[in-house]
């Protein structure tokens, strides 16, 4: 059940950003973790497109609700390399609704053999404007007072930034631990900034249970992540930054949709109270064999 | 069997569902190396993948769902 909380923020004005995904996402499947802000050392298959989309809803003190979508395609171009496209745009109560920017981004595998713990090198280039706020990560000194100033205030501030994460991630037994250290640069004049997120998660269920079902516990992933900001250059701090834990939960649909649900809470003044997280994803298996169909997508 | 399910769900897409791969960089799963590779050698290289020729690591698919493709990839041979 939905709590009061959740049910104001989700007000008649954000459901089409919600329902639209449930509608694009009739059928898919991935065994990912059901992280957020967290990646883990899994990429995407060799040749598979998956379409995603996270969902952040929230309401800044003093500031009107929000709904931020970030659509995100990420294929696999080799085992050790997946490349993505963000598209992000936000709908603001009272306000308007805006597309906020575009982020590509690389994750790179450099050992090519499973070990306890498991590098993966993130390169990123976002172009969005200070409207964004898909809250994909945290970094600085970000604060809930960025997110209540109104779109056209915001939209007249645009960033060309670089982001650089180091990936550690463990699958150990059936949880995966990951870590992430963030560094975020404003390529033209503002300091490097700092941020960190981590996960935990499992399957409720560890064996297959040998029949199609919906309910059935393995399709279920349970786990929590945290991630907040550790200040920048010139200040590498825990204070005065925003700082969250998020309990989630990842559903496995029958046809191969999946779903996750995290409730972030905010663990210091700057933060959020509350930011809900719904995320949908749906692959494509070998898209890359549709243009090549003798070898079926490249390895 | 358990393990039809999990083969379908993340080994099919490559290696066909005759398990025959397509001839050429996803090899065949009903061949003489699997036949005379042990139990361990298989669950140790689901684990391992090998980035480098193509084949995903599966340590992220739950152990138990490991042998359960095992067990099934014994039965199609």
């Amino acid at each position: 059940m939905l709590s009061k909380s959740l049910m104001k923020v989700l007000r008649p004005g954000c459901w089409p950003a919600l329902l639209l995904p449930i509608l694009i996402c009739a059928l898919a499947r991935s065994q990912e973790k059901p992280y957020f802000v967290t990646y883990t050392h899994d990429l995407e298959e060799p040749g598979n497109l998956e379409i995603e989309t996270k969902t952040a809803l929230a309401q800044p003190y003093r500031g009107n609700r929000f709904g931020a979508t970030a659509l995100e395609l990420e294929y696999g171009l080799r085992a050790w390399w997946t490349s993505e496209l963000y598209l992000d745009g936000q709908a603001t109560g009272g306000d308007s609704t805006v597309f906020t920017g575009f982020r590509m981004e690389n994750r790179l595998r450099p050992l090519m053999r499973e070990h306890a713990i498991n590098p993966v090198l993130y390169i990123e280039y976002e172009n969005t404007s200070s409207a964004d706020k898909t809250i994909l990560e945290v970094v600085g000194h970000d604060g809930q007072t960025d997110l209540a100033v109104s779109n056209g205030v915001l939209r007249r501030d645009h960033q060309h930034e670089a982001e650089l994460k180091l990936i550690l991630s463990s699958n150990l037994k059936d949880w995966n631990i990951s870590e992430n250290f963030i560094s975020e640069k404003d390529l033209s004049h503002a300091p490097w900034e700092f941020g960190y997120a981590v996960g935990a998660a499992r399957p409720l269920h560890s064996a297959a249970s040998g029949r199609e079902c919906v309910f059935c516990a393995e399709k279920w992933v349970a786990g929590a992540e945290g991630y907040g900001g550790l200040g920048n250059t010139f200040a590498l701090t825990t204070r005065d930054t925003s700082h969250y834990i998020a309990p989630l939960i990842g559903w496995q649909f029958p046809k191969g949709v999946r779903f996750s649900f995290s409730t972030g809470f905010g663990l210091t003044t700057p933060s959020l109270a509350r930011v809900y997280r719904v995320g949908l994803a749906y692959e494509f298996e070998q898209v890359g064999g549709w243009f090549h169909a003798s070898q079926g997508g490249g390895q | 069997m358990a393990g039809a399910l999990v083969y379908r769900e993340h080994c099919q897409q490559c290696h066909k569902a005759n398990a025959q791969g397509d001839g050429h960089r996803r090899p065949a799963l009903r061949s003489q190396r699997i036949r005379s590779a042990s139990d361990g050698d298989i669950e140790w290289f689901l684990r391992q993948g090998d980035l480098g020729r193509g084949m995903p690591s599966w340590s992220s698919l739950p152990v138990a769902q490991r042998w359960q493709l095992i067990a099934y990839l014994r039965s199609i041979q």
